[in-house]
């Protein structure tokens, strides 16, 4: 086991010691800052400037940060309240006046918002929203491939939904919003540095001497194996902490325990808060780098080419940002939904398959699944590395 | 020595088993996805000589061969209102002839039907004798309305009303599915050749210094200047070569299934189909150039060998810059997929042109839709001739620097 220790601790001194390390937390720090202040400076359509007299809304170009800062004012003076027929009724009647007006149909990101701008001069109520909106899954049960097991499922876990507590969210529903570009960097600049820990040996020569030593077959191996994907973790979690920084430091943190369906985007039931929804992204991004890590050190050290071990997961990444693998079938979309570039993005609030038997959903079904994904790799790879003897040749 | 240091350096390249694992696999892909959508089964209804009315369900591959062959009766006619009318009278009388309540288009003047429903009218529509005309008029409607959805100036727009001008109308019509086959693998080709060749590439310099040979190299009597020459000519080729032979593959198999005839027909008559399940097709009748479907082959094949050269120099000047195969790898890579995930705001239109030469962007659907012009020094230039000029002077300053750096990192000079 102390032969471990100091094997692990070198290894992982090693992958430390590479300039692309440094390079990569910068890289990654910068570009989810640089991503944030593009998105802030970004210009669209976003003032709908609603005319309370004939109920009209005319759509005007404006700026994302200006009008993001003004929904923000406006939900946080309702922070903490409860959405009931009261709160519903005084939110319709706030249309009366066309400034509150323009604030509240840019607010369409949030659930009752997006549904009074729709149901603008009808009758509305909290119930009825609660009913038609949060507590049924409508979607085409046809296009989306689901089972009527699956249709049931959802409907069961929508209709046990709570009432909504409003608060501003914009930070968290930010972070969800844009995981998939944290996703991409983490996995990418963690294979970046992780390509050559196995095929290095091979090029320079040393595997013969690794091979030959005493803890080289078994030990060292592992040793190195668990560096790699523990630094895959590291990286992740650093940048994880980075990127909830950051986007406090423009949005600000409150909102944590909203609920996930408070946010228009996605239909998916499920009984979690936004902030415990990104929480749980990257928790899932955690592991999911570590698999990948995984898959990594297993081409290098099967190919023994650091080319080809970073070239996969890029090409991996270019397929699913294609959205190559859509239409395909069923069996084709349930399984490439696991990759994490899909799976750690708002691909997810929209992945209504279950897997049997125990019909876990698809973030029930992750944690296990890149659990094993990592262990699997790790022990293709050691069967790799074993079977490499200098005998053997 | 220039020859046998660049068959040496091909070699060096191609004989590394994963480069011609990834060839086969490329081509394999392309072969897929050219074969794959010829197996799909579809209905179709046409007459045979003896006026027997024939329903069947075929392939896609049999259902082009019947296409073909009562193409032939109207290769060469013109779209006018008079062959409109004869193909609907000639579905009109076979519709009331079926004792079965079902529509259809028979395939017996499938040249003319096509020709009218790539505008989206209903060339069986009864509101007019003169659909051609309506066919025409269309054309003009979806060309203005491209005119709006690119955000041309109205100097732009002046370009373009004097170009189309000079379209031919009425248009010789011709089978020319071939063309259309071939621009719609176009963009999956490139995009599969710029990584294969970032891969390929990445240590083409690099290996030089992870080895530690660049000081025997340059030290040597030809190391200075043929084996540069001939090691950047070699990537060149590769780069270069394999588009050639994916398009090769894909022309092949177009004209085998679709015929190579076609190629004098307006591009306003083709379709480029999104090989992405749901994406639908994009219909170049939008188009206010006055090309012919050959020429469309021919210039989007050029542009794509000519961003592949791009790409290949940029490799291996990344790779002799960084002086190691994993950054000249991730770099491209990276810059690649943050312009596949990522637009530009379609509000500005600096931005969205700008990010339309990016080299995973240029060769798409919309290649030969682009008309939003660059003007240089009072020139207005439009977007092929720039992508040209671009990506050819781009490529000639990467090798160009690339040769520079060979040159200047020399033993004596460290």
């Amino acid at each position: 086991m102390k032969e471990f220790g100091t094997l692990y601790i070198f290894e992982l001194k090693k992958i430390l010691g590479q300039r692309l390390v440094l390079v990569s937390l910068l890289l990654g720090a910068a570009m989810i800052f640089g991503w944030n202040l593009l998105t802030f400076a970004s210009t669209g359509y976003y003032f709908n400037v609603y005319d309370a007299g004939d109920r009209t809304v005319e759509r005007q170009i404006g700026n994302y940060g200006a009008v993001e800062a003004m929904g923000r004012d406006y939900l946080r003076g309702l922070s903490g309240r409860l959405l009931d027929d009261p709160l519903m009724e005084q939110l319709a009647a706030e249309y009366a006046d066309s400034d509150t007006g323009t604030i509240l149909s840019n607010l369409g990101g949030y659930s009752p918002f997006s549904y009074l701008n729709t149901m603008l001069g009808q009758e509305v109520t909290a119930q009825r929203f609660y009913r038609d909106k949060v507590r049924r899954f409508e979607v085409n049960q046809e296009e989306c491939l689901l089972t009527d097991q699956e249709m049931a499922y959802w409907q069961g876990k929508a209709s046990s939904l709570g009432l909504f507590t409003l608060d501003y969210a914009g930070g968290w529903q930010a972070m969800a919003r844009d995981s998939g570009l944290l996703c991409q960097v983490a996995v990418l600049l963690s294979a970046m540095c992780l390509c050559r820990l196995f095929s290095e040996e091979h090029r320079t020569r040393t595997d013969q001497l690794v091979l030959t030593s005493a803890k080289g077959k078994t030990t060292a191996f592992w040793a190195r194996w668990a560096a790699g994907c523990s630094f895959a973790a590291g990286l992740t979690l650093v940048l994880s902490g980075v990127y909830i920084l950051v986007y406090g430091g423009f949005y600000g943190l409150d909102g944590f325990s909203t609920a996930l369906r408070l946010w228009s985007l996605g239909t998916l039931p499920l009984h979690l808060s936004m902030g415990g929804f990104v929480l749980v992204l990257l928790a899932l991004l955690v592991l999911g780098g570590m698999a990948m890590g995984g898959l990594v050190m297993l081409i290098s050290e099967l190919l023994r080419s650091a080319v080809l071990a970073l070239a996969v997961p890029f090409l991996l990444s270019g397929i699913t940002v294609l959205g190559l693998f859509q239409g395909q079938g069923r069996l084709v979309q349930q399984v490439t939904s696991y990759l994490p570039f899909s799976r750690i993005s708002t691909a997810t609030l929209y992945d209504y398959f279950l897997v049997p038997p125990f019909q876990l959903n698809a973030i029930e079904f992750s944690v296990p699944l890149y659990v094993l994904l990592a262990l699997l790799f790790g022990g293709l790879c050691w069967q790799c590395y074993r079977k490499y003897q200098v005998t053997g040749r | 020595m220039f020859g046998t240091l660049y068959r040496y350096e091909l070699k060096k390249i191609l004989t590394r088993p994963y480069i011609l694992l990834l060839l086969v696999l490329m081509v394999g892909v392309t072969l897929f996805l050219n074969v794959k959508p010829l197996l799909a089964q579809e209905e179709v209804a046409y007459a045979e000589e003896d006026g027997t009315l024939v329903f069947d369900t075929v392939s896609r591959y049999e259902a082009i061969q019947l296409e073909r062959r009562f193409s032939k009766e109207d290769a060469g006619c013109l779209l006018d209102n008079e062959a409109a009318l004869e193909m609907r009278e000639l579905n009109e009388y076979y519709l009331e002839k079926t004792i079965w309540p079902v529509s259809f288009l028979l395939l017996n003047r499938f040249l003319v039907q096509d020709a009218i429903s790539v505008t989206f009218l209903n060339p069986m529509g009864d509101w007019t004798d003169q659909m051609a005309d309506k066919t025409y008029e269309a054309i003009a409607y979806w060309q203005e309305e491209q005119y709006q959805n690119q955000r041309l100036t109205q100097k732009e727009i002046d370009y373009w009303e004097t170009e189309r001008a000079g379209i031919t109308t009425p248009y010789t019509l011709d089978y020319a599915k071939g063309y259309s086959g071939i621009l719609s693998m176009a963009q999956w080709l490139n995009l599969m050749v710029l990584p294969f060749v970032f891969v390929c590439l990445c240590g083409s310099f690099s290996d030089d210094h992870v080895y530690k040979t660049w000081p025997i190299l340059t030290s040597s009597k030809h190391g200075r200047k043929s084996l540069v020459l001939a090691r950047l000519v070699a990537g060149e080729t590769l780069a270069g070569g394999a588009l050639l032979l994916l398009f090769a593959v894909t022309a092949a198999i177009q004209f085998f299934v679709h015929g190579a005839q076609g190629a004098g027909v307006p591009i306003q008559l083709l379709e480029v189909e999104n090989l992405r399940p749901g994406f639908g097709e994009t219909r170049l009748c939008a188009s206010s150039r006055v090309m012919t479907a050959g020429q469309g082959v021919l210039v989007t094949v050029g542009v794509s060998l000519l961003i592949l050269l791009f790409a290949g120099a940029l490799a291996m000047l990344l790779s002799k810059l960084f002086r190691r195969a994993i950054p000249a790898l991730a770099l491209p890579l990276g810059l690649m997929l943050l312009s596949l995930m990522f637009g530009p705001s379609y509000y500005s239109r600096m931005q969205v042109q700008i990010w339309s030469y990016f080299p995973t962007r240029r060769i798409s659907e919309e290649f030969l839709l682009d008309e939003r012009l660059v003007s240089l020094g009072g020139i207005q230039l439009e977007s092929i001739t720039v992508s040209a000029w671009l990506y050819g002077l781009l490529a000639i300053l990467c090798l160009v620097w690339c040769f520079w750096l060979y040159r200047r990192h020399v033993v004596e000079q460290e």
